[in-house]
């Protein structure tokens, strides 16, 4: 790689558009932002719903993740508690993993467990949603 | 490559102090709940895989022990927020002040224990 390269990746503005440190850090601190915004609401209204349901056996649960209100915020609910949840894992171990392999390792892993979470659940509540 | 010993964080270093506690209990809370979301994930692909599956996690849910966890979720999920909002006033540049953050960090611990209060009081009389 060439220092010219280099140092605009650094910057962010290498030739792809994806830089790194620079534009992409403050484009995650923005992100987490927005996440953790948009999950005031929508972890309250989870927490108050799942509260107030009288039943959570199987027919009161179906019935729950069912009805289109509910469904619509859990397809919202889901991605952003995934994302926002791998942005703070990600924050843990880039504090507390030294070994740069370990943590590139460890980051990694989160992601695909997130991206896995993310897809089953929504998977899960079309499922639900479509009566399949 | 050599790598150097990283410097602790500051938790480890200092005599604990209200506002540290609060900062790594955010943290804790942090990792429990992205655990939690995990669990979440299974319970709704138990839900989608059907009654027997999903009766085989419920009796764990209803058990002591499941709404013992649950509890601590819920606990969690408050002080997460409650504390979260007062990370957003801190990212605005508000409430900076030595004093301002007592008082907003023993808010946040009032809060949270008496919506987690609510949040059982409200199930246990449903």
């Amino acid at each position: 790689m060439s220092r010219q390269t280099l140092l605009a990746k650094i910057r962010g503005a290498d030739s792809t558009g994806r830089g790194d440190s620079g534009k992409r850090g403050t484009r995650h601190w923005w992100y987490q932002r927005l996440s953790a915004v948009a999950l005031i609401p929508l972890s309250l209204w989870f927490i108050y719903d799942l509260t107030t349901l009288a039943t959570l056996d199987y027919a009161g649960a179906h019935s729950w993740i069912a009805a289109p209100s509910t469904s619509i915020l859990l397809v919202l609910f889901i991605p952003t508690l995934f994302y926002h949840a791998l942005a703070g894992i990600r924050e843990v171990i880039e504090d507390y993993i030294q070994s740069e392999r370990q943590k590139a390792l460890a980051i990694v892993s989160m992601k695909c467990l997130a991206i896995f979470c993310t897809v089953a659940s929504i998977a899960a509540v079309i499922k639900i949603y479509l009566g399949l | 490559m050599t790598t150097r010993q990283a410097p602790l964080s500051p938790f480890w270093q200092y005599k604990p102090q209200l506002t540290s506690v609060l900062s790594i209990t955010h943290r804790g809370t942090g990792v429990l709940l992205s655990g939690g979301a995990v669990l979440l994930c299974g319970w709704l692909l138990s839900i989608a895989a059907g009654a027997e599956t999903y009766n085989m996690v419920n009796q764990h849910i209803t058990a002591w022990y499941g709404q013992g966890v649950l509890t601590c979720f819920v606990f969690s999920l408050y002080y997460h927020l409650c504390n979260g909002v007062r990370h957003l006033f801190w990212d605005l540049g508000m409430g900076l002040e030595i004093k301002t953050t007592y008082r907003s960090g023993y808010a946040v611990i009032i809060a949270s224990i008496l919506l987690t209060a609510a949040t059982v009081y409200v199930r246990c009389v449903q």
